[in-house]
């Protein structure tokens, strides 16, 4: 955040400090009372100070020097933080914070530390989080990175446009059709003009009314069907230039690296897909035709308005801006509560969902009468709601009405003097009243739809901006261009001193290497957050280490072709993750089209083959529900580890589940992962103590460095970390014998 | 049973806090031992602050619990409440200006009991949580809570400005 420091401040910063470079100078938002305020830290080689600015003059609160220092760190509260200096022997608070500055305060203690232990800092480049538009400074909406404020809407619509070229031919068809319908609409008004004028007012040619009769007819049905023709045209165009972007849309999202994930909400992202894509399609299909053709009418009609009479015109024009503001700023207050009773509507839906999927806690609690209040509760706020917006409607609708036949008594009355008025130069026919009329009563139409178009066609555009911007991101997992094809990895791996932070001011891994044989089988263990996932994402490469290097066979992984890489890692995940669709669709995930052999003996190797055979039905084309809902947690883990098989990866990555499933289960799987081992490398996160004893190696993480490894009697020996957390463990197995 | 569940109960007798020349707070427990750096944590912020405040470390280890603030000496309780204020940073609303809403963020200009502030709120639904009947959380873009603990009571141009978002 750049925020210009006061002068006063700096005048006094040069007197107490003169001639001192400043590295860092950081403004919080709060007063050490508490209250809402600013105080500045500023941080040079030497000094550290605060200082804020009162009663208009600058005074230091804080004074001192880092050699004293002994940590700063920047203590997490609720809301907000404090930054707390430790010299003296003795815990100073010299500064508090909000949310808003936390970020920026713990690099402030980082920058310290450093500066106090090594005499110099590093520099990040991490970029914080968006909240505001970098360009305008205003908050920026939530699931996207793009200001509506800011949106280049020109460059947007044109790159949008771009997925319509197949379609070109198609285009120039319903704008020609789109014209040629404006204009039959047009036509009938003026039939009538002449039927009064010519025909009904003189009473003479009686012959004629049959004529305008059917022409009348005539224009009203090309009106109708060019206006069908066109819809169905622009209902193909718009859909299909949306399955395409769509399709591209998902493609890429299938090919992002895990770490464009993890910056983002996966919600928001389904929002991109889902409803982004609805918002183009909306506007393809129904706005931009919409706001086309209102163009067309509106210059049609307008110019249609003026030749009949001008004068008459100029009376018009003002309900007709009257309509125009009604539209603008009154109406999106009734819209209000149009969303409140939305909102109040899909609250009392998710309550619905909330209790009844969890029906059996609140039987079994006997809950009822609480769970039917609660619900009644949200029911009458809807009911409410309702009531606002219906008797809300009740005031703006007929408003809106009035408005709209102002114009036309205008018309009426003012036209009507004209129609007695004796100078043939001013006067007006009876006929050409009744179509100034109609015209009005069609004019009314397109103008609302353009106002309100403004506030549509900002919303696509920002919706279309957020699909360009995933269309445009860099995937930051990527093939080098001189990668290398491994038809066969042997399996042979090496950490050389990796270091890796998700944040970067947080490093997971620090300094880690490891060598791994080929065929060896590693057990790491240790606590959660130690980084054991890390490492294991580390070697699947869904993220690049931020410093040092993997080798596989001697080769940098980053060199090694990612198709080759993937498809000779394996994974069997603590929580299995099943794919709906039957269980041999998901054991053939990895290898599609396998032989039926192949999946059978997989899952015999799995211990799967009997389960599925005795105790479903469907055999292997049970179907397994939603994210394998349908199979009980130790059937999913059996068919993933059948998974894994069938795709036989040299390297295999076991992520130990730490559920508990009975003892028979437990012994099947623990078979089937035996056998699963034999042959590749593995490392396996390892829970169960069974396993730990297969493996030939053990590792112990520790805050992600290296603490001990060895052998499970070596380690047991050392009386180190693993001794510790064996003995935990045996304690806990202990106790669930008498369970 | 306290045995058991391991509560260590922090008495208001024998037991006393001070605010440190360097501006933490301190305490002195019944038995001699000097803690120099404590930090008070609620485990009821919302619906019971005063109760079962959990006394920690610099480890964030507890050392003990008060059950009940209220049992303390009058200037131990300001002491710790003052702790707590500075803790949990949430501004209580006591006047709300205007909302106005633009593309979906809520911009809010409030009075506070810290003063005043506006902030942006994105959207309705879950940045603006009621608990009970009449008090509400907000939470705004930077992640910084705010707090009407009862908005019936606000003033009534605030209401209908509340009103808005509600």
């Amino acid at each position: 955040m750049e925020t210009k420091i006061p002068d006063k401040i700096k005048e006094l910063l040069e007197s107490k400090f003169p001639g001192k470079e400043w590295l860092s100078a950081l403004q919080t938002d709060v007063t050490s009372t508490g209250a809402f305020g600013e105080e500045w830290l500023f941080i040079n080689n030497e000094d550290l100070a605060v200082a804020k600015e009162s009663g208009g003059s600058a005074q230091l609160v804080e004074q001192i020097t880092l050699n004293q220092v002994k940590d700063a760190r920047a203590v997490n509260m609720v809301g907000g933080g404090a930054l707390e200096i430790e010299y003296d022997s003795k815990v100073h608070r010299i500064l508090l914070y909000s949310n808003a500055r936390a970020h920026e305060f713990t690099n402030a203690a980082r920058i310290v530390n450093e500066l106090v232990k090594e005499h110099r800092f590093r520099e990040t480049t991490e970029e914080r989080k968006r909240r505001y538009c970098p360009k305008c400074g205003k908050p920026i909406a939530w699931s996207s990175d793009v200001c509506p404020r800011c949106v280049k809407k020109r460059q947007t619509f044109f790159r949008l446009f771009q997925f319509t070229k197949p379609y070109l031919h198609q285009i120039m068809w319903i704008f020609f059709v789109m014209v040629s319908a404006t204009f039959a609409g047009l036509i009938i008004p003026y039939i009538s003009k002449v039927l009064i004028d010519d025909v009904l007012t003189p009473k003479r040619d009686m012959w004629r009314l049959a004529p305008l009769a059917l022409s009348m007819f005539a224009a009203r049905a090309a009106s109708v069907i060019l206006g069908a023709l066109q819809a169905r045209e622009s209902a193909l165009v718009g859909s299909s230039t949306v399955y395409d972007i769509r399709a591209a849309l998902y493609k890429k999202l299938q090919n992002l690296s895990i770490s464009y994930y993890d910056k983002r909400h996966t919600g928001a992202l389904m929002t991109r897909v889902n409803s982004d894509t609805g918002e183009a399609q909306n506007f393809m299909v129904s706005w931009l035709p919409a706001l086309l053709q209102s163009s067309f009418q509106i210059i049609g009609i307008g110019v249609l308005l003026f030749v009949l009479s001008w004068k008459l015109t100029l009376y018009i024009i003002m309900p007709v801006f009257f309509t125009v503001w009604f539209v603008r700023v009154v109406y999106p207050r009734v819209w209000v509560y149009f969303h409140r009773f939305y909102e109040k509507r899909s609250r009392m839906s998710a309550t619905v969902s909330d209790t009844l999927t969890g029906i059996r806690v609140v039987k079994a609690f006997g809950q009822e009468e609480k769970e039917t209040n609660r619900f009644n509760e949200k029911s009458q706020d809807l009911c409410d709601a309702a009531i606002t917006l219906e008797r809300k409607w009740t005031i703006y609708n007929p408003i809106m009405s009035i408005t709209r036949i102002v114009g036309v008594i205008v018309v009426w009355y003012v036209g009507g003097k004209y129609v007695f008025d004796a100078d043939p130069k001013k006067m007006m026919t009876l006929g050409s009243i009744v179509a100034y009329a109609s015209y009005l009563e069609m004019f009314y139409g397109p103008i609302f739809m353009l106002t309100d178009m403004a506030r549509v066609v900002t919303h696509s555009l920002s919706a279309g901006e957020r699909i360009l911007e995933v269309l445009d991101a860099k995937s930051e997992v990527e093939d080098a261009p001189d990668s290398v094809s491994v038809p066969r990895i042997k399996g042979g791996i090496e950490f050389r001193n990796v270091t890796f932070g998700y944040n970067k001011l947080r490093p997971v891994l620090k300094n880690f290497s490891l060598v791994i044989k080929e065929n060896e089988t590693i057990g790491i263990v240790g606590k959660s957050g130690s980084g054991k996932t890390t490492l294991i994402s580390l070697l699947s490469r869904l993220y690049d280490v931020d410093e040092g290097e993997i080798l596989i066979d001697g080769i940098n992984i980053k060199k090694i072709r990612y198709d080759d890489l993937r498809r000779q890692i394996g994974v069997v995940l603590q929580e299995p993750f099943l794919f709906s669709g039957t269980i041999a669709e998901n054991i053939a995930y990895s290898k599609p089209g396998a032989e039926l052999l192949d999946i059978v003996r997989a899952a015999k190797a799995a211990n799967a083959h009997d389960f599925m055979i005795v105790t479903k039905p469907d055999g292997y084309d049970t179907y397994v529900g939603e994210r394998g809902g349908r199979l009980s947690l130790g059937e999913r883990q059996r068919v993933s580890i059948a998974r894994a098989i069938l795709h036989d990866p040299r390297i295999l990555i076991l992520d130990e589940a730490t559920s508990s499933v009975d003892t028979e289960t437990e012994k099947e799987i623990q078979d089937a992962l035996y056998r699963l081992i034999k042959g590749r490398t593995t490392i396996a996160i390892a829970h169960r103590l069974s396993t730990l004893r297969n493996s030939d190696r053990i590792v112990v993480l520790e805050e992600g460095k290296l603490a001990e490894q060895g052998s499970h009697d070596e380690l047991m020996a050392m009386q180190g970390v693993y001794y510790k957390l064996v003995q935990i463990q045996s304690e806990i197995a202990k106790s669930r014998i008498f369970i | 049973m306290e045995e058991i569940i391991g509560i260590t109960n922090i008495e208001p007798k024998g037991t006393k806090f001070e605010r440190s020349e360097t501006g933490v707070l301190k305490m002195t427990l019944a038995d001699g031992t000097v803690h120099p750096r404590i930090y008070p944590i609620c485990s009821f912020p919302v619906a019971n602050p005063d109760k079962f405040i959990s006394i920690r470390n610099i480890e964030n280890k507890e050392i003990g619990v008060i059950n009940n603030l209220g049992d303390f000496p009058a200037d131990q309780q300001a002491l710790i409440r003052k702790e707590i204020k500075l803790r949990y940073f949430v501004p209580v609303i006591r006047e709300i200006y205007k909302i106005t809403e633009e593309f979906g963020i809520y911009n809010w200009e409030t009075k506070t009991d810290r003063g005043r502030k506006s902030f942006y709120v994105r959207g309705r639904n879950d940045n603006i949580l009621m608990r009970g009947k009449t008090r509400l959380l907000i939470t705004d873009i930077e992640e910084c809570r705010y707090e009407i603990p009862d908005y019936a009571r606000l003033p009534h141009r605030s209401l209908i400005e509340l009103d808005k978002v509600l």
